[in-house]
């Protein structure tokens, strides 16, 4: 491939635009995994409701309280610890990265671990499957989340190895924030999941 | 403020090396074999056959089917070379925002993942035309097998398979007919910016659309699916495996109506240049607004209500199956809860497309520019709190009938501003009827006949007599096709030169209109008669005394086939044959996308422009609109 001579002079945008757009990006995003959630929320109570056919819970449904807690404490931890660093130096984000991702993780795993152990399958009646469904469906959200914290840990590190050079440093803050909040958002929704699923 | 230097590199690859890569074809070819590793490979040995509530006896394996599916999809995208830039992120290189954008690259950019807004909107404009083809063949084959009621040319099955398939296809992929080729192509433009906020996501949600659109083709392999668009349960649970290839095609059109209205948002919040303050937004980029709000809220509970039928059918829960605790009824809230926003999803962006236009052709500012904002956002909030009027006949609790009937009637005020509005820059305007004006006013007759009549379903003793006829039928045809396809047509005559760089033929397009506007009465209009006759949707039988009607009708509908072929005789002819470029700005409009040469260069504006008046400045000598200057040139 050769490079012809056409070069074009123009004007950079202005540079707070992209940072703005991630900050808008997220919260627009965080709007549209709620509306998603709430579909699970409306089927816990509209088939809880209805009970149809007094099929709500089908034989002996028994929730694994601990690992519920346990999940719920991981995700907590993780995004307080997201949100609490996403205004300070780069190496405490880097570390609150570190920490946020291997919580996130070892609940995705949790999550995965107590469908193998439960007394009931998703046959079991309409609260066996809200319950499938909307953690199933967290779990996918949550590797997402995952991903994006992972992709904030990895650019850190590589600013680091390489001495910071070719970083755009209030872009990759910018990114930090955007991440944080959403990740934020996200574990708030996996609080409200597991007041309804395991203490409702 | 520093300036940075492009340049555009010309490949000197060969035709067979440029094949080769990341592109549409690699992504066909990684499609197909994701598809048959996900059916085959890992489907079939996970089990025989689907052991779910209905599938038990049945022996089909629709685990194996949806794999093959979601691995076809994913192989697709990494063919496309979707994956690459995520592998990058995850190796921790910095962010970027642009692929494939050079001008170098020419027509390849259009079969690859290219984040130049206006190559995006020119791939959605052939994407989506071209399934709207297919979906409108589906209607003429509909009216076939209605020109007897007991002479079939289809069967039942089959006959219900098109209906679904051609309601599908116009309610997913027209859902970004207008937002896709035209909001991605000019919004940028008008705000004065040279991209969308997220490049990348823009060219995910035109080529996921593709891919759903295929996926939902691949339903006639399966036998079909007998639901309607509407999807309904427990048949959708009871069906065939097309109607997996229904939930695959609606989940990956909600996803490419999430992102593309969340980027579209994102990209009119934060990427105004300066002087583009709020109330001087154009009123294209508020409707865009409206109905973005809609994508991002509404369009996530679709891919749920689909996931959790998808997960009847595949891993044994039963949301919508009442002998295991589920309703068939929390299908259709959920579904409404989006469907009905979806409505208006579909009209919203033909209001502000005919708003927009208005000015353009009478030669006045547009009339109640806030209440037009108003009528807007007021539709988009008001169409969350109406969905269970389509529940009307399905038992629910009477008293909460008045509500709903309450709350539809009143999206009927901000409808009315709109109205207004239009009504309003009508009035002792200087009318120019060209082609985009006539679809325009097309606009204005057709949505009157579907508001007035929405007006009257809404009420429940009404909506209970003419329930599923083709009463109800004929209301939502003359809205969304008299309302959206209309409007889609005016921009596409309006924004279509400058977007190809080709001028139309201006005859055969005023053939195609008033084709159309004949027709397209001429067949919607006696459907009216036909559901107070008691016509139901979705049979493929009638009684013998309705033949004649539905003979007219059909013939009608024939009558739309062909002015659609005018149509295409005329973009064939313009963008093949004769080519003649078109002009910077045939219409003399004032909106600064038609103050750049055509064609409009690849990075837009070589400085950002800045906005200092109103956007509608006609009457008003001299125009001083934005003074851009576009790359290469001076405005």
């Amino acid at each position: 491939m050769e490079a012809s001579a056409v070069h074009l002079e123009l004007e950079p945008e202005p540079r707070h635009w992209q940072r703005r757009a991630l900050w808008v990006g997220a919260r627009l995003w965080c709007g549209s995994i709620s509306f998603f959630f709430v579909s699970f929320v409306f089927a816990y109570f509209y088939l809880k409701s209805l009970d149809t056919n007094h099929g709500w819970k089908i034989g002996h449904v028994t929730i694994a309280a601990g690992i519920g807690v346990s999940i719920a404490a991981l995700q907590l931890v993780s995004a307080v610890a997201l949100r609490l660093s996403s205004h300070r130096r780069p190496g405490d984000q880097l570390a609150a990265g570190v920490i946020a991702l291997l919580m996130g993780l070892t609940a995705v795993a949790l999550q995965f671990y107590e469908y193998t152990i439960l007394n009931f399958g998703a046959a079991s009646g309409g609260y066996a499957s809200v319950f499938f469904g909307w953690t199933s469906m967290y779990a996918i959200f949550e590797l997402g989340g995952l991903y994006w914290i992972e992709t904030q840990v990895a650019t850190m590190l590589r600013a680091r190895r390489n001495g910071g050079t070719g970083v755009d440093h209030a872009l990759a803050q910018a990114g930090f924030e955007a991440c944080s909040f959403y990740w934020a958002y996200f574990v708030a929704i996996g609080v409200l999941a597991y007041v309804i699923l395991y203490i409702l | 403020m520093s300036a940075i230097a492009i340049s555009a590199s010309r490949p000197t690859k060969s035709f067979w090396q440029r094949l080769g890569g990341f592109n549409m074809f690699t992504g066909i070819a990684l499609g197909i074999a994701g598809w048959f590793i996900g059916y085959y490979a890992i489907g079939e040995n996970i089990t025989g056959h689907t052991l779910t509530y209905y599938k038990a006896q049945a022996g089909e394996n629709d685990i194996a089917v949806c794999l093959g599916y979601v691995l076809g999809v994913v192989g697709f995208l990494v063919g496309m070379g979707f994956a690459n830039y995520p592998v990058r992120r995850m190796l921790g290189h910095p962010p970027s925002l642009t692929e494939h954008e050079s001008e170098g690259e020419g027509a390849a950019r259009y079969f690859r993942l290219c984040t130049d807004h206006k190559v995006v909107a020119v791939q959605y404009l052939i994407g989506i035309g071209t399934f709207f083809f297919v979906g409108g063949l589906n209607a003429m084959f509909i009216r076939t097998e209605l020109l007897s009621p007991n002479t079939h040319v289809f069967g039942p099955n089959q006959y219900l398979t098109l209906v679904g398939m051609h309601g599908s296809m116009m309610m997913g992929m027209m859902t970004s007919g207008i937002l896709g080729p035209f909001a991605n192509w000019v919004v940028p433009l008008m705000i004065g910016s040279r991209r969308m906020a997220f490049p990348r996501i823009e060219a995910l949600t035109f080529w996921l659309l593709m891919a759903a659109g295929v996926i939902l083709v691949t339903t006639i392999f399966w036998g079909g699916f007998q639901t309607g668009w509407t999807g309904y349960q427990p048949l959708g649970d009871e069906g065939t495996a097309g109607y997996d290839a229904y939930i695959g095609f609606f989940g990956l059109v909600g996803l490419s109506m999430t992102l593309l209205g969340l980027n579209l948002m994102a990209t009119i919040i934060t990427m105004r240049a300066p002087g583009m303050t709020w109330s001087r937004l154009p009123i294209f980029c508020w409707g865009v607004v409206a109905t973005a709000i809609l994508m991002v809220l509404a369009a996530p509970m679709l891919i749920a209500t689909l996931l959790m039928a998808g997960m009847d059918r595949t891993v044994q829960t039963g949301f919508y199956i009442a002998a295991i605790g589920g309703s068939a009824y929390l299908f259709q809230n959920l579904f409404w809860v989006f469907g009905h926003p979806e409505v208006y999803i579909l009209a919203l962006p033909g209001f502000a497309i005919v708003m927009e236009l208005l000015p353009v052709f009478t030669r006045k500012p547009l009339w109640g520019y806030r209440l037009a904002v108003a009528g807007l956002l007021g539709v988009a909030f008001l169409s969350f709190f109406v969905w269970q009027h389509h529940l009307f006949v399905s038992g629910i609790d009477a008293d909460l009938r008045p509500f709903y009937m309450l709350s539809t009637e009143m999206i009927s005020l901000p409808t009315g501003f709109t109205f207004l509005v239009v009504m309003g820059t009508l009035w002792r305007g200087r009318i120019r009827l060209t082609v985009p004006m006539l679809f325009c006013v097309g606009w204005i007759f057709n949505f009157l006949f579907g508001g007035i009549s929405g007006v009257f379903l809404s009420d429940v003793p009404s909506d209970v007599t003419t329930h599923g006829s083709f009463f109800s039928m004929a209301h939502f045809h003359y809205t969304i096709m008299g309302g959206l396809v209309f409007t889609f047509f005016a921009a596409v005559y309006y924004w279509g030169p400058k977007m190809l760089n080709v001028k139309f033929d201006e005859r055969l397009g005023k053939i195609h209109f008033w084709t159309l506007f004949v027709a397209f009465n001429s067949t919607f209009g006696p459907l009216f008669a036909l559901g107070f006759l008691g016509m139901p949707r979705r049979v493929v039988t009638y009684p013998l005394g309705l033949q004649g009607l539905n003979d007219w009708v059909s013939i009608s509908a024939y009558c739309i086939g062909l002015s659609m072929l005018v149509f295409l005789y005329n973009v064939v002819k313009s963008t093949v044959f004769t080519r003649e470029p078109a002009e910077d700005n045939p219409w003399q409009a004032k909106s600064i996308e038609f103050s750049l040469p055509t064609p409009v260069p690849v990075h837009d504006f070589e400085r950002l422009p800045t906005f200092d008046p109103d956007p509608y400045p006609y009457g008003v000598e001299p125009a001083p609109i934005g003074a851009p200057v576009p790359a290469g040139g001076v405005a």
